[in-house]
């Protein structure tokens, strides 16, 4: 058996030993193919999150505004989408996700503060727009423009981003130098690599999934509504969860896979842990235990591989 | 033509005389309060109602309204307090958490000696209730009858049939959301409807939308879903769920917090019944403290107002609640306000003003209104 099919059998084992621990304790209710259907669907949201963020924690920033942003782009694309159909929608959640991310790598690279800083900073005023927007009652998007929300287009979307993710990072110049600089700045520039240019841009096409995020968020719950007090933060983390289980893999699977593979299994457990009648307060612990051990495994692994060296 | 100059300009000065008395008695008479008020958020549709009506009310009276958002986290309702407090508000208003929260705010409003309300709650413990009960600055609170509400709503559920049912809620500790919960299992005990599952801290469209749907994958008999509150989010959320895999109609939805979507959601079908529209609770309670702050008490010790929500289960029923409650025209009109207070009506009571919240309905609105709004 080669060295690669070992590694996804391992990586697959994941998941599947998840699915047979909640199929085992609730077997008439959980797994069934609608639920592992709904399972997959529910997947896309945040892994499209993912695919977006592992561009920012690959060049070493990070970037807490992708709720905040997700929420306004989703905002403005639904009024946008009321006044010009489906056209409105897609335009103004990609055109507005991108211009704040892209307003996000401006001010981190001008100003030069930490980007959690800068962008903590700049999730509170995303958060004001967009409870000042249209007096601040969020906008219903009508029934007509819902189709994202539904399978299988908002699986299709998916799939689109998973592509355009997968091709960027690891077959484009950009993908190379993302990783590059991400490694270091210093060699990066000594070989001729604009740092500056590349981090802006990996705002860029973080703010593109986050429009990609936004259509799919929108036609999925039908309204959006402000949030302050920095609610929009608790949106990052299932995203950051799924970039930490695809950097735990890296070594067994390419790291844009791996990323779905673990908001599939985090969904999973989400899911098994409702079909057990388990609260929402228990998840989360369950959750972050889940994604502790994942991580200590893989990094127990690879320690015992360089002794071993 | 000297005299009838003389005699002009002393009338001029005569009216000029009279005017200014009259504007300085309208001045002493509505003296200036300032009253603080914190909620949970100042973004979502009951929030943003409650501040409009606070505001007009305290207008109508010359008076003004500082209000805070405190995202239901103790620490921060404490910190909006002492904040309003030294601002120098003349009083508090607050829709606490918890009830554990209750006593230290009750205790800093006593130390600064500034009156305290609260608002949309009532108070469960009874140890805590007989302890903010006995401060001397606790003026009183208003709230719903949530067991009542949601007694209502689960047996709306269980007479159309509901056999197999979920609940969607917000936070755990909450007093209206733990109250609306009890309601519901009540009428789901007694008639006897199966609880498949619940799901708390849900306070968006789309987490909504997640846990209906898994909902729905997980138990395929499942005919109802409660959705307790939330500020119309997670209604929405929940309904949107509901079309997209192809059950409306099958399963049947109530809630409770009038969203954005009303009246798409009653002329669809997509909603069974709902309750809402009490953000004029915190006006009563506004009403309470005015007196209290104007020194014209309207009890020697603190009372409770309890309302009833509005109940909506027809369109016509929500064309006029977005006529004659949410229109130009708000519930009450400045001067029902002001006839609220014994500053312009001495014959004002508490029981009066009890009374006037317990027949809050659209009838009243639309009967007291009538010829006001078009």
């Amino acid at each position: 058996m080669s060295k690669k099919f070992k590694n996804i059998i391992i990586v697959l084992l994941i998941p599947i030993f998840v699915y047979l621990i909640f199929f085992a304790i609730q077997p008439e209710r959980f797994g069934t193919i609608q639920g592992i259907y709904i399972m997959f669907k529910q997947s896309f949201i945040p892994s499209i999150l993912s695919w977006g963020l592992i561009y920012i924690l690959t060049l070493g920033l990070y970037d807490f505004s992708i709720g905040s942003i997700l929420v306004l782009a989703s905002i403005i694309g639904a009024d946008l989408g009321l006044k010009f159909g489906y056209f409105g929608l897609i335009f103004g959640c990609i055109v507005v996700a991108i211009l704040l991310e892209g307003l996000n790598g401006i001010i981190f690279m001008t100003l030069k503060i930490p980007s959690l800083i800068t962008t903590i900073g700049l999730l509170l005023i995303y958060e004001t727009l967009g409870n000042l927007y249209k007096g601040g009652g969020g906008i219903v998007l009508s029934d007509k423009l819902h189709i994202f929300g539904r399978s299988p287009y908002n699986i299709i979307l998916g799939i689109i981003a998973f592509i355009i993710s997968f091709i960027l990072f690891n077959n484009t110049r950009f993908g190379i130098y993302v990783k590059s600089v991400g490694s270091s700045e210093m060699i990066s520039k000594s070989v001729g690599i604009n740092v500056t240019k590349i981090k802006i841009l990996g705002f860029l096409i973080c703010g593109l999934f986050v429009g990609i995020a936004s259509i799919i968020t929108v036609s999925y719950g039908g309204i959006v509504m402000p949030q302050t007090g920095m609610k929009s933060l608790m949106r990052v983390f299932t995203p950051l969860m799924g970039c930490f289980f695809g950097i735990a893999l890296k070594k067994q699977i390419n790291i844009i896979i791996g990323i779905f593979i673990g908001e599939f299994t985090l969904t999973m457990i989400s899911i098994g842990l409702i079909t057990m009648g388990i609260d929402i307060s228990f998840q989360q612990v369950v959750t972050g235990l889940f994604l502790i051990i994942i991580v200590s495994i893989t990094a127990f692994n690879q320690r015992n591989i360089i002794i071993v060296k | 033509m000297k005299r009838v100059m003389s005699i002009i300009i002393t009338l001029v000065l005569v009216i000029l005389l009279v005017e200014t008395t009259a504007a300085a008695a309208t001045t002493t008479q509505m003296k200036e309060f300032t009253f603080g008020l914190s909620l949970w958020a100042n973004d979502d549709p009951l929030s943003k109602n409650v501040i409009r009506m606070y505001e007009f009310a305290a207008k109508s009276l010359g008076s003004k309204v500082i209000a805070a958002a405190d995202g239901f986290e103790p620490g921060k309702q404490v910190a909006n307090v002492e904040n309003f407090i030294s601002m120098g508000v003349d009083s508090v208003a607050i829709c606490p958490c918890t009830d554990a929260v209750i006593p230290k705010l009750v205790k800093i409003c006593d130390d600064a000696k500034v009156p305290l309300t609260l608002v949309f709650r009532t108070i469960n413990d009874p140890q805590i209730k007989d302890y903010v009960f006995s401060s001397k600055y606790f003026v009183g609170d208003c709230h719903e009858d949530e067991l009542e509400v949601g007694y209502n709503l689960g047996k709306i559920l269980a007479d159309k049939g509901c056999k197999n049912v979920a609940i969607i809620n917000y936070q755990h500790g909450d007093t209206t959301a733990e109250n609306r919960y009890n309601g519901y299992i009540k009428a789901f005990n007694e008639f006897n409807v199966k609880v498949l599952a619940e799901q708390w801290e849900i306070l968006t469209a789309d987490k909504a939308a997640a846990a209906t749907e898994s909902f729905i994958a997980a138990f395929p008999e499942l005919d109802g879903i409660a959705v307790v509150g939330g500020g119309g989010g997670p209604l929405e959320g929940t309904v949107t769920a509901i079309k997209n895999n192809n059950k409306l109609g099958k399963i049947l939805v109530t809630g409770c917090d009038f969203g954005p979507t009303l009246k798409d959601n009653l002329e669809k079908k997509e909603v069974s019944a709902m309750s809402g529209g009490h953000w004029v609770d915190p006006f009563y309670t506004f009403i309470l403290a005015y007196n209290y702050v104007s020194g014209n008490s309207l009890s020697s010790k603190p009372e409770e107002i309890v309302m009833k929500p509005l109940f909506i289960a027809s369109v016509e029923d929500s064309d006029n609640y977005a006529k004659w409650c949410q229109g130009d025209v708000l519930p009450y009109t400045e001067e029902e306000i002001k006839n609220m207070t014994k500053v312009f009506n001495s014959g004002m009571t508490i029981d009066k003003l009890k009374e006037i919240a317990w027949n809050y309905s659209l009838d009243d609105v639309m009967k007291r209104h009538e010829g006001l709004v078009k």
